[in-house]
């Protein structure tokens, strides 16, 4: 037991630094790029690495970190945005589920389920090919595509606290019901919250990344890492720079959150 | 016998659900379907009796009902850009997908189980510690990024396969399946490294059960109390999961059949999205989206043969 301890505290750490890290990157991205990503310098094409430009250049001569940088932005909002979407609503819809159960309940979890049986990406193509591609609408597809997942989690731990000790006390100290959901239950639910919040963060960046490479997420002039991936894929042999950076840099943030979500479970998840 | 029929009532909801809702997520798009077809040049007068002829002024739910009846009678619709029925469109790309997704559930299972069990075997110890690294990392790493490595490591340095070299199962069966392993084991090996995690620890919980001490007090070998005893009960909780890992290996198949230039159902679906070609793109979905539902029936029904436990 002692060896699983350890363990886990080093899945917090390492999860906690690894993603602190890519986050100050992705963010120091939208202050600061070392060249402009989009200046093609004909005599840089498919340079390697050096100083100058520590992960070499693309086809067009383009800088690949400041492409990396540029690109791991829009990754990083729709991936926030994707998650404070379907969070809120997931929540919302979970609280009250979850708390008042009944033909409601019975009602949005049948919808739910169908909705979950779904694949999340393909949910969000059916949106994507309704509505049309762009960083925003992918966002908001990926969103609405996140919502059943969010709100099966936060149901289940509402209908579990839903007759706990200080609940059943807060009711009959005649506390109104949204302050009981929404005060009393929902830091309780706290550890679990956050590690689905850190699951749909991976699934939202994996299936931009996917969407994006299929060149039917974020669309040009936006940088983009699944697009940098599929630019660079005919390139692979003589400058594999610019398809390995940006895949090591999805692999390192996917990791980081990855192990942030476990950890944030082991650590706070109060024996569950 | 009830909890086959709640789970068969539970499939036709979802179904219901689901064809509903693709019927008027692709009846909400702006734009006349017939106008469509006939391009810009058309007349009112034309487009109007081919509206007609479609059926588009019929009542919504009279609609939805014809469309139900043609698609379960195997009449999809027609391409807007092919001008060809959609069932000829993708008929032959089903076999594809299905071979790719079952390919990689096999290589899911062949990897995960073997793995599994050796690290609850020597728990905690090297190899034990060694497969949790790994397996952190191949969970993280998106499958179309391997696929792009593979296509680099062994289409272009070892040179076991031409990238794009696709071979059809029309004309080499053999070549075909040969083709898929490395696009299937891109999918497999984060799902593989999922199912490691999960099945590890359940294997582990099992290991610490009255019954396991029985077992060894019996003079069994840790070997023999770990695959006679642990692992029959350990699995169950991972078929379920296996069962909802259907729909993202689906999903996923889409992505790798661009990255291989496989030409299945995922790459019509995409290339139909890009062209606005509707009725192609609800085809596509409703299908999977059926696939994935009866699939999932059939691992709950599965798992309640297997499991005694589950009340009936």
């Amino acid at each position: 037991m002692k060896n699983k301890r350890k363990i886990n505290s080093y899945n917090f750490t390492v999860g906690l630094i690894l993603t602190l890290t890519m986050a100050g990157i992705m963010i120091l991205g939208f202050f600061w790029t070392p060249y402009d990503p989009e200046v093609m310098t004909g005599s840089l094409k498919l340079s390697a690495p050096a100083f100058s430009h520590i992960f070499g250049c693309d086809q067009f001569g383009r800088d690949v970190f400041s492409r990396i940088l540029n690109g791991a932005g829009s990754t990083l909002v729709i991936g926030v945005g994707t998650i404070l979407i379907g969070g809120s609503i997931g929540v919302l819809l979970g609280a009250v589920t979850g708390y008042f159960g009944g033909w409601a309940d019975e009602i949005i979890m049948r919808v739910n389920d169908a909705l979950a049986a779904f694949p999340s990406v393909l949910l969000a193509l059916v949106i994507i090919s309704v509505a049309g591609s762009g960083t925003y609408r992918v966002m908001l597809a990926l969103g609405i595509a996140f919502i059943p997942s969010f709100a099966r989690v936060v149901r289940g731990e509402f209908m579990r606290l839903r007759e706990a000790g200080y609940v059943i006390s807060a009711r009959l100290t005649g506390v109104s019901v949204p302050r009981i959901m929404f005060v009393h239950i929902l830091p309780n639910i706290l550890p679990a919250l956050l590690s689905a919040l850190t699951i749909g963060f991976n699934n939202a960046v994996l299936a931009e990344t996917g969407l994006s490479y299929l060149g039917i997420g974020v669309q040009p002039p936006d940088a983009s890492l699944g697009r940098m991936l599929s630019e660079s894929q005919t390139y692979f042999a003589s400058a594999p720079w610019c398809a390995v950076f940006p895949g090591l840099f999805l692999v390192l943030l996917v990791l980081g959150v990855g192990m942030l979500g476990e950890g944030i479970l082991d650590r706070f998840g109060g024996g569950r | 016998m009830k909890y086959i029929i709640k789970k068969v009532t539970g499939l036709i909801i979802a179904l219901l659900i689901v064809s509903i809702l693709a019927f008027l997520a692709f009846e909400i798009i702006p734009g006349d379907p017939a106008r469509t077809i006939l391009g810009t040049e058309a007349t009112d007068a034309k487009v109007e009796v081919l509206r007609e002829e479609m059926g588009l002024n019929r009542p919504l739910h009279e609609r939805y009902g014809k469309w139900v009846r043609d698609f379960v009678t195997g009449d999809m619709g027609t391409s807007y850009y092919y001008q060809e029925p959609v069932k000829e469109m993708i008929g032959d790309k089903i076999p594809i997908t299905v071979a790719m997704t079952v390919l990689s559930f096999v290589l899911i299972l062949l990897v995960s189980i073997p793995v599994s069990i050796l690290c609850v075997r020597y728990e905690n110890r090297w190899i034990d510690r060694f497969f949790l690294i790994l397996n952190q990392v191949t969970m993280s790493i998106p499958p179309f990024f391997i696929g792009i490595i593979f296509t680099v490591v062994f289409g272009l340095t070892f040179k076991w396969f031409t990238p794009g070299g696709y071979i059809s199962y029309k004309d080499d069966f053999g070549g075909f399946l040969g083709y898929l392993i490395l696009p299937s084991l891109a999918i497999a090996l984060p799902r593989a490294a999922m199912t490691v995690k999960m099945f590890r620890s359940s294997l582990i919980a099992e290991m610490r059960q009255d019954y396991v001490r029985t077992a060894y007090s019996r003079g069994n070998s840790p070997w023999r109390v770990l695959m006679k005893h642990a692992v029959r009960n350990g699995i169950l909780p991972v078929i379920t999961f296996l069962g909802m890992m259907a729909a993202d290996i689906i999903a996923n198949s889409i992505v790798i059949e661009q990255v291989f230039g496989i030409p299945g159902i995922g790459r019509t679906l995409i290339s139909s999205i890009s062209k606005r070609d509707y009725p192609v793109v609800e085809a596509v979905i409703v299908l999977i989206a059926v696939v994935i539902l009866v699939l999932n029936m059939i691992v709950d029904l599965l798992y309640q043969k297997l499991d005694k436990r589950i009340e009936l």
